[in-house]
């Protein structure tokens, strides 16, 4: 693992799967979808974002929207597109993956990690 | 990439059987320190009788003995599953009210354990479950390999629902338009026809319409049954 010129961190899928990654910020969207309305029993959507990073330097960032969606066993939590990051997985031969192949793989990443758990303590902690 | 991890993500990607991801998962179970693996598939429709697909290594004994025994209706880790998509370790109490299930299972050779579900957004859901003959899961293995297993049901569950499910999905898949949703969403919520019309301000024969058409795009009998296959489908979300 190691910071390259371009400011991305180069590492195997392997070793990103080896690394810990802890829970560093989240918050909810501001409800910004026009038009607004006070009705009653108006349908809306609950959004945000949330960002997780290794304790290790170079500091790994991987940060991701998420939005709650009702299911028939209750709320879900689900991510929203690609994460954002400044990691670039290579394959063992050390190349570089594409970059949207790399934000999907992240995507698996992400989808790996126990941010469902945590998530709806940490929000509601935050707007407490 | 010719790990583990890169063999799973070139089968996510790819055509393959069922018996090529299977293996694939069985290889990356062994190099996690897992000898067996086994992964159940659910497909959320019919409701009454859901179709489940189930893939395993585990000993054939045990898997005549768990079939006839119908073991998979009262399988304590199946149950969180269904409810809960938290990694589960095998251990006494989460077999405390199937005792026999429990001690079979040991026998059988399959004494430490850990499983964890997934659910997508077509509401398939699915269930790996590593386990071995020896050697207890300790804390300090799950603080370092659980992100590992944790990427390899969600990555099994992406293979292998797209082998399961794309053809299902298609049937399945009713044109409904934007209106048709929203008329759905307020039925599901349990509001009458007129009370519809009047959230969406449109009368009332209007939102039948769209109702009477919903039902036989899903192909179901009435506007309840419409409605809890639209919601199966992941379609009121």
């Amino acid at each position: 693992m190691h910071l390259s010129p371009d400011g991305l961190i180069r590492l195997t899928l392997d070793q990103l799967l080896s690394t810990s990654l802890e829970h560093l910020v989240s918050g909810v969207d501001q409800d910004a979808s026009p038009p607004f309305t006070n009705a009653c029993g108006t349908q809306t959507v609950l959004s945000g974002y949330t960002e997780w990073i290794s304790a290790n330097d170079p500091t790994i960032s991987i940060g991701w929207d998420w939005h709650l969606q009702t299911a028939v066993t209750g709320v879900r939590w689900v991510r929203v597109g690609l994460p954002r990051s400044n990691l670039m997985l290579t394959h063992d031969t050390g190349h570089d993956t594409s970059w949207h192949g790399n934000l999907e793989i992240l995507g698996t990443v992400v989808d790996a990690l126990a941010w469902r758990e945590i998530l709806p303590d940490v929000v509601a902690a935050r707007y407490a | 990439m010719n790990t583990w991890q890169g063999d799973l993500l070139g089968m996510a990607d790819t055509a393959c059987t069922v018996d090529a991801v299977f293996e694939k998962i069985e290889r990356a179970s062994s190099a996690l320190g897992f000898e067996f693996c086994a992964y159940g598939l659910r497909l959320p429709t019919p409701i009454s009788s859901p179709r489940t697909i189930m893939l395993s290594n585990y000993p054939q004994a045990w898997q005549a003995r768990y079939a006839s025994q119908g073991y998979l209706a009262t399988d304590p880790t199946v149950a969180h599953g269904r409810q809960s998509q938290t990694p589960l370790v095998w251990t006494h109490a989460v077999f405390a009210q199937t005792p026999l299930l429990w001690e079979e299972s040991q026998s059988a050779g399959l004494r430490f354990g850990w499983a964890q579900s997934s659910l997508d957004a077509v509401g398939v859901g699915g269930m790996l479950s590593l386990a071995r003959s020896s050697e207890p899961l300790t804390a300090t293995e799950l603080a370092t390999q659980e992100v590992k297993m944790r990427w390899l049901v969600n990555i099994s569950h992406l293979a292998l629902s797209r082998l399961f499910v794309s053809e299902w999905v298609k049937e399945s898949q009713p044109d409904l338009t934007s209106r048709e949703v929203e008329v759905l969403k307020w039925t599901a919520d349990g509001k009458s026809s007129g009370e519809i019309a009047d959230l969406l301000s449109i009368s009332e024969n209007t939102v039948n319409f769209h109702i009477k058409n919903s039902v036989v795009k899903l192909r179901t009998a009435n506007r309840t049954a419409a409605v809890v296959r639209a919601a199966m489908l992941g379609l009121l979300n």
